[in-house]
């Protein structure tokens, strides 16, 4: 009966272990997940002394304006994308001026551009301005097959000696919310 | 005299008691345990060599007949070969298991049970939770690891629950060899959920690919679950340590994402004028290949296994 019993129990922590082993390849899983996707690296613009961090697996553009744009390669009909840009501020302007800029350079260059809400936030110490919006991006590339795109996007603009930063978040509408944490890991690394 | 139960009845043995390892069998469950049934294996040979002439004849007829199919005919066409496979090996595994078959409602059960986990867990837990097609082709190494990881180790652990939880614990799990069979069948379910939901998802499908691509996936399934069904079979009526059926998992775990990561390099090949992007006739080679020489391997163990086990017997003078 006791060879009976060791051979029961042997069984049943046999049964345990499997589940043991499945919950550990699931948790390096989405430990693999979450490096693979989320993984970041430093990027330096010497112009306006502004440091941070962006994935590292996306594509990097670095100009006048903006200064910074990257780009998720592999986002299919709309690739997200993060953006940096600064705007001179005089000293008695309010934040507020260079997002209607954005506004307005924006409704020239795309279809059908809304702005759709307005609201401060707060960047860590600093106060910020943060306006969403939505235009609909249509194919550049004539050999490309796809429908037209909605495009959600946010700015959020943060006042800094005689200057706006001005961060950009670019993505289709369908995976907006999907992508915000890149937007979210981007403007809580800034540093200027 | 201590009295002795049998490990697959559960009744008190009355005759000789014999054993494997630690557990005692009847005489009627030990003659089970530990026999050799050939059907099985030749229904798995005539299942491999069936399933590739089932796609070279289908791509002949697509060729001469030059079918135009389209919408809901294309679509129904699409889930009549998502059938296929699974209706060919119970097809075949009947006609060669006449003497002693398998009872029909445990075949079935096992079969609808990985479909059901597939369809209510696999699939949402890859697709949804974990994504992976957002993040696995990015790089090779996240293609491998993520393919063992997350597809591997979700998609056998679902048909080893198949097994584990429905038949084996009944009376009808009685042979070293009904871990494989069971396993196979629970791979099945799951492939022709796999099937069904891309053909459903494409919309109706190319049938020239589409029939390589249903008799891949389900080769592969087949051949995984039959692999970690191998070592429940093994743990029923053997004493194995603590970690044999998780290293039955992780088996089947690593062979089935280093297939997944293999087929998908096969397949793809580089884009021309003239076409390309896909060839998926690799793909069958390698599933071909795949399920060879699991089956093969498996009708090696077992038989060995059942061998040494009645050597061992012979030896000890029948107890």
């Amino acid at each position: 009966m006791a060879l009976v019993e060791g051979t029961r129990r042997r069984d049943r922590w046999a049964d345990w272990a499997v589940i043991l082993v499945l919950l550990i390849a699931l948790a390096l899983g989405f430990v693999l997940r979450q490096r693979t996707l989320y993984t970041t690296s430093e990027f330096v613009i010497d112009d306006g002394a502004i440091t941070g961090r962006a994935p590292v697996r996306w594509l990097r553009e670095f100009d006048a304006n903006p200064l910074l744009r990257t780009r998720n390669p592999r986002g299919g009909a709309f690739n997200t994308t993060l953006e940096l840009r600064t705007r001179p501020l005089a000293a008695d302007a309010e934040p507020a001026l260079a997002l209607q800029a954005l506004t307005l350079e924006r409704a020239d260059d795309t279809s059908a551009y809304r702005t759709l809400e307005t609201s401060e936030v707060s960047l860590g110490a600093r106060s910020a301005l943060q306006r969403t919006f939505t235009y609909v991006q249509t194919a550049q590339n004539p050999y490309l097959d796809h429908l037209p795109v909605v495009v959600k996007g946010v700015d959020l603009v943060v006042e800094d000696e005689g200057r706006a930063v001005i961060a950009t978040y670019l993505s289709s509408a369908e995976t907006f919310d999907a992508n915000y944490r890149y937007f979210r890991d981007f403007v809580q690394t800034l540093d200027f | 005299m201590e009295e002795s139960i049998c490990c697959v009845c559960h009744q008190p043995i009355e005759t000789e008691v014999k054993r494997i390892g630690s557990r005692s069998f009847c005489d009627y469950h030990y003659a089970q345990a530990t026999r050799n049934r050939g059907s099985v294996w030749r229904a798995g040979v005539v299942q491999i060599l069936g399933l590739i002439g089932f796609v070279l004849i289908a791509e002949l007829v697509f060729l001469l007949a030059d079918l135009d199919l389209s919408g809901g005919s294309l679509l129904i066409a699409g889930l009549i070969l998502a059938l296929v496979p699974a209706l060919l090996w119970l097809a075949f595994f009947y006609q060669q298991d006449q003497l002693e078959p398998e009872p029909k409602g445990a075949v079935l059960g096992v079969f609808a049970l990985g479909a059901l986990l597939a369809q209510a867990v696999g699939i949402p837990l890859i697709q949804q939770v974990f994504q992976v097609r957002r993040w696995l082709p990015i790089g090779a190494w996240s293609n491998i690891l993520g393919s063992i990881l997350v597809v591997g180790f979700t998609q056998e652990f679902l048909k080893y629950v198949a097994v584990r939880y429905s038949i084996y614990p009944t009376l009808e799990f009685d042979e070293r060899v009904d871990g494989v069979i069971y396993g196979t069948v629970a791979g099945l379910g799951y492939a022709t959920v796999l099937n069904i939901n891309y053909v459903v998802q494409s919309g109706g499908v190319n049938l020239q690919a589409a029939v390589i691509r249903v008799v891949v996936t389900a080769l592969a399934q087949a051949s995984f679950a039959g692999l970690s069904g191998y070592f429940l079979g093994r743990a029923k009526f053997e004493d194995e340590p603590v970690w044999w059926l998780s290293s039955g998992l992780t088996l089947a775990a690593v062979l089935n994402g280093l297939f997944t990561y293999l087929r998908g390099e096969l397949t793809t090949t580089s884009l021309s004028l003239a076409g390309g992007g896909f060839n998926p006739w690799p793909g069958l080679i390698l599933a071909a290949a795949v399920a060879g020489t699991t089956f093969g391997l498996l009708f090696f163990l077992i038989r060995r296994a059942n061998r040494l086990t009645l050597a061992g017997a012979d030896a000890k003078g029948g107890v």
